[in-house]
């Protein structure tokens, strides 16, 4: 990095030192006639060319997008020299792509001047980015003497999952008790008719069913069953990722976590979040917007951090698991520590949902025998793990290549009925 | 240029340097005695010549003494006019200069209109110096060949002055990044990463 000649210039000079000595030990005028350019080229272009300084200053227009949107980049040049050439090199993050035109570019710079440029970008991936930097080669009119200089933008970008709208969603065991959307088997105030009941003392004069009250002579009042809010805790194993082509389990897991936060979220349900994984991070659970956006700020930062440690739910603060919280998990099974921790929960008695995000579609073909094997076996170890939560009273659904997630919610919506209908039978 | 129809400009550029280098070959090669060797030249030339745009830019010092070797050789065998050692004294200077952009550039690069008016001047002003300098050479050697200690003392103070602008021009008294503004550097993609939960 700095300044540097080009390496026309020693040739150059060498030519012309050269032809010029020869021709006048030999007295021979075309020789220097040849020569004689080269040198006063050089002479004019080292003149004109001088000590160039050219700044450079990079501005986005939006610092959060959604996936797939556009922002632009504002990029000033500052040129306090001789130069009247620039040669830009713009070092995008991996996820963000310039969309209008290559990332290199050669600009005619005013000297003494500024000049602004405009580059459109796409946020091709969700993500935490610091945006790149931005290289820059100044040259003169001939070209013989270049300044290059790096400059790293400092600004962050935060690039928000595109999220899957959920129309339905998986509805808690136990509420809290404050309005929501999800219906309750208790009679209290709210809008789903429950029942009919004689009136009592204290019984509002609005909720008195006057059809059956004059059939039967006396007063009766209709009973409602209240809708309350939930508390849903959002349970990220992030100790492994399978990924190929760019899309993984773990870009899966971020993405369904989105979703279903904001979905309940727009529910008035109080969510939270834990990513357990080599870093540990939670959220409590809590409600409103301001909540979407501390949940996805955990998201975007979401990555695998490699660690032997062997951990538990007991490394989990407690307040960030609720009593009678709906868990959801998200995980492709893979690593012990997330299979014992959910276990574990289970155990003391959480509301469970697991969405195996399975790794089968980002695994490459087996390519000798023994790895066929293994991909035969290994299927039957994870139906066995499922088994063992199953038994647990844990509705598993598998998110495998072809279907949605929301598709994965109304089967774990369906699993949870049918569980729900087999206890009620047994007692 | 922006337009995708539109052939790039570098490409147009290594074109016109190949054409010109052909001429430049073609040119001095005569009927004489010397045909064979200026031949020979001319195939040295043109093959450095390809060289140095297509895979070593480097190989341009050997590409141009070929070049002058070759119209010496003929001048000496055959003669040359005045005119025809003008001209090629400056398609000499203009090919050096469109190999140097051809070198500079990369076909992935976009270039700018402006930037390709601004070059496309600047060649013709490079011909038009390497012309003039080159009548001035001849008019001052024919006048020298009566002083050749003048000559020689001229040539010298000339070199000097030369290497003096090229050493002042590229290592400044106040080092390489003087007066430039320091931005920064280094690392591209950075995620912060927080051990604790963002809500403690």
């Amino acid at each position: 990095m700095g300044r540097a000649a080009s390496p026309r210039l020693g040739t150059y000079a060498g030519i012309a030192g050269c032809t010029m000595f020869v021709g006048i030990v030999l007295g021979s005028p075309t020789l220097i006639a040849l020569g004689a350019p080269f040198a006063a080229f050089l002479a004019i272009a080292l003149a004109v060319a001088g000590q160039s300084s050219v700044g450079v200053q990079c501005a986005l227009d939006q610092d959060r997008v959604m996936e797939g949107n556009e922002l632009t980049a504002t990029l000033t040049f500052v040129n306090d020299g001789p130069a009247t050439e620039l040669e830009i090199a713009i070092g995008l993050p991996p996820g963000i792509v310039r969309i209008d035109g290559p990332t290199r570019e050669v600009l005619a710079l005013p000297p003494a001047g500024t000049r602004t440029m405009r580059v459109t970008l796409r946020a091709e991936r969700w993500g935490s980015y610091m945006m790149g930097e931005v290289a820059v080669r100044a040259r003169d009119a001939f070209g013989v003497v270049f300044d290059d200089r790096r400059y790293a933008a400092s600004q962050t970008l935060r690039v928000d999952p595109g999220a899957e709208r959920l129309r339905t969603l998986i509805a808690p065991a136990a509420t809290v008790a404050q309005s929501g959307a999800h219906l309750t088997g208790a009679t209290a105030d709210g809008i789903e008719f429950a029942d009919v009941r004689p009136f009592t003392t204290g019984d509002q004069l609005r909720r008195i069913n006057w059809r059956r009250s004059a059939r039967s002579q006396t007063l009766y009042v209709n009973d409602s069953h209240p809708e309350r809010s939930g508390d849903i805790v959002i349970f990220l194993d992030c100790f492994t990722d399978v990924a190929r082509d760019g899309q993984g389990t773990l870009d899966r897991t971020v993405r369904a976590a989105d979703a279903l936060a904001r979905a309940y979220l727009a529910q008035r349900d109080r969510v939270g979040i834990v990513s357990f994984g080599g870093t540990l991070r939670w959220l409590t659970p809590s409600m409103g917007d301001r909540q979407v956006a501390r949940i996805v700020d955990v998201l975007l930062e979401t990555r695998v951090v490699f660690s032997f440690a062997r951990k538990d739910v007991a490394v989990v603060p407690p307040r960030s698991l609720p009593p009678h919280a709906l868990v959801i998990a998200l995980t492709p099974l893979l690593d012990d520590r997330t299979a014992e921790a959910l276990v574990t929960l289970r155990g003391r008695g959480f509301d469970m949902v697991i969405v195996e995000i399975s790794p089968t579609p980002f695994i490459r073909p087996a390519a000798t025998e023994t790895e066929r094997q293994v991909q035969r076996l290994w299927p039957l170890w994870r139906e066995m793990l499922r088994d063992r939560y199953e038994q647990l009273g844990v509705a598993v659904v598998e998110w495998g290549a072809e279907n949605t997630l929301a598709e994965l919610i109304e089967e774990a919506r369906r699993c949870r009925r049918q569980a729900h209908r087999i206890r009620a039978g047994s007692r | 240029m922006s337009s995708s129809g539109a052939p790039h400009p570098r490409r147009i550029t290594l074109i016109a340097a190949l054409m010109l280098g052909l001429a430049l070959a073609l040119a001095p090669i005569g009927t004489g005695r010397a045909m064979a060797v200026e031949l020979t030249l001319a195939v040295v030339a043109l093959v450095a010549l390809v060289t140095t745009v297509a895979v070593w830019p480097r190989v341009l010092g050997v590409c141009l003494v070929a070049f002058i070797v070759e119209f010496v050789t003929h001048q000496m065998a055959d003669g040359a006019s005045v005119a025809a050692t003008i001209l090629y004294a400056a398609g000499l200077l203009t090919l050096g200069q469109l190999c140097g952009w051809v070198a500079g550039d990369d076909s992935s690069v976009r270039l700018e209109r402006q930037v390709v008016l601004h070059r496309a001047a600047a060649a013709v002003v490079v011909a038009g110096v390497g012309a003039l300098v080159s009548l001035l050479s001849l008019i001052g050697g024919s006048l020298a060949l009566e002083s050749a200690f003048a000559a020689i003392v001229v040539g010298i103070v000339g070199g000097c002055a030369l290497l003096a602008l090229v050493l002042v021009t590229l290592h400044p008294f106040a080092g390489p990044t003087a007066g430039a503004p320091h931005h920064g550097g280094g690392a591209t993609v950075r995620s912060t990463r927080r051990r604790e939960s963002p809500d403690e």
